[in-house]
């Protein structure tokens, strides 16, 4: 048997027995964006089972109509306002990077225009890990600390500057050096991370924590006068162990702090992880992914190599051998001091 | 390419409402003719809307005053054409939240962005939650 109603003015014959849920499945309307009106009476959500159809029954429906601009506040609007007006990033790539949360291990050389960068950006939560203490070493190149911060921690010191910056920017600070055991931790509540660290042990089981916790990195290196950086996009491309195997040989490359580097290259690298970072975020561009990107400073020249992933790959082959994290012998005691 | 085609009144009636609304968003219905197999969106009638949302970020409409506008439209026999609303701060392009509410896939959603001193008109189709843009000409009866 079936009954005519009138549906939003239009006649419509239904099957008799119907309730007003089933209905509204019948026509393919969501109940959840719906309100309805049964014979110019208000149906609330949670009584749409219990109201059966009856003929000749008068029903209306709307959609619910709403939106927003973003969750910004003025003060928010006004400081990213040039980002906002860029077309591709506007306000929903604000809010995107106001959501984001982006973990940068070592607060040193490439840490600190990583992390000012982001916290001028706007990113909501900015995890600084490090362990290590500001030297007056340090100050030719790690922008985040001054010399009054000399023998402060550099995860507070990075903290104060970088919510002066961007009072808006919750900064979580780690203190630890990181190791098989804690990595996975810290790494967790972060959707990017960025490897700003100046020892191989550490670059490798970020690299491996980050494979396994299938999380995107920045991963960039400096010296002397040169720079290399490249996004590690877990699963969709090479991870570092992909590009370079294993550790080079104690002494086969020199520590920053044997071999020295150009204080300004830190700036150079760093900011071009910022920018991928906030590719990333955003979805804006072509990611650095299968690709790294070689600085030469004495000749101001970029250098792109095409880099693949390798099925070989000892974390993220075909067939890894690496299930569980491990750690290479630091060789000297630099842990994440850049 | 489809087109959003506004007389002048109706394009002035929503840019004086909004402005009037600043800093709080503006919100409305335009009902007319719509020629589907031309893509092209004729408004005849707006009908401007309260903000239950009274806010500078957000707009929600009054599904009370919504029954009665479409009620009016099927009375005078006019297409429901557009829902438009005010960014006082941000560009005309839809937020995500926009998007996800789009949920008249047929209507034209019409942002007006008071952003510049030149107001910003931009339209959009909005289907499975991908936003496309169409023209919007403005013309004198």
């Amino acid at each position: 048997m079936s009954i005519k109603i009138t549906v939003n003015g239009e006649e419509k014959e239904i099957k008799e027995g119907l309730n007003l849920a089933e209905l509204l499945a019948e026509l393919e309307v969501d109940p959840e964006v719906t309100v309805v009106k049964l014979n110019d009476s208000m149906v609330p959500q949670g009584e749409l089972e219990e109201r059966k159809v009856e003929s000749r029954n008068n029903i209306e429906y709307i959609f619910f109509m709403g939106g927003g601009a973003f969750d910004l506040t003025e003060e928010e609007i006004e400081r990213y306002s040039r980002h906002i007006i860029l077309k591709d990033l506007g306000g929903s790539g604000q809010q995107k990077i106001k959501e984001a949360k982006v973990l940068v291990v070592g607060a040193g050389g490439l840490g600190s225009p990583v992390a000012f960068y982001l916290a001028a950006a706007g990113v909501g939560t900015l995890g600084l890990v490090d362990s290590d203490h500001v030297d007056l070493t340090n100050l030719q190149r790690q922008i985040l600390h001054t010399t009054e911060d000399t023998g402060r921690s550099k995860v507070e010191s990075g903290r104060e500057k970088l919510e002066a910056m961007n009072h808006n920017v919750d900064v979580k600070t780690h203190n630890q050096y990181l190791n098989k055991d804690n990595v996975e931790t810290i790494i967790e509540d972060y959707d990017i991370i960025v490897d700003g660290v100046d020892n191989f042990p550490t670059r490798y089981l970020l690299n491996d924590a980050c494979v396994m916790a299938g999380k995107p990195l920045v991963e960039a290196g400096i010296l002397q006068f040169s720079g290399q950086l490249t996004t590690i996009m877990p699963g969709e491309g090479p991870c570092y162990r992909c590009i370079f195997a294993e550790p080079p040989k104690e002494g086969a490359i020199p520590s920053c702090q044997e071999a020295g580097v150009l204080g300004a290259i830190a700036g150079t690298i760093g900011t071009l992880q910022a920018t991928e970072v906030l590719k990333l975020i955003t979805g804006i561009g072509r990611p650095l992914v299968g690709r790294m990107l070689v600085y030469d400073a004495k000749d101001l020249s970029f250098r792109e190599v095409e880099v693949k992933r390798s099925k070989a790959c000892d974390v993220c082959g075909d067939d890894p051998v690496i299930t569980e994290l491990m750690e290479y012998e630091l060789s000297c005691n630099l842990h994440q001091k850049s | 390419m489809s087109k959003l085609i506004l007389k002048k009144e109706d394009y002035q009636k929503i840019l004086a409402y909004s402005q009037q609304h600043k800093p709080v968003e503006a919100c409305g219905i335009i009902a007319g003719i719509i020629d589907q197999d031309a893509g092209k969106y004729f408004s005849t009638k707006v009908y401007l809307m309260e903000n239950t949302k009274n806010s500078s970020e957000h707009y929600l409409m009054e599904p009370e005053e919504q029954f009665e506008v479409f009620k009016d439209m099927r009375k005078n026999e006019l297409d429901f054409v557009s829902v438009f609303h005010s960014h006082p701060h941000s560009p005309a392009r839809p937020s995500q939240e926009d998007i996800e509410m789009a949920n008249y896939k047929e209507a034209v959603y019409l942002i007006i962005s008071l952003q510049q001193d030149q107001e910003d008109f931009r339209a959009y189709l909005i289907q499975n939650e991908q936003p496309e843009e169409i023209d919007v000409e403005v013309v004198v009866n």
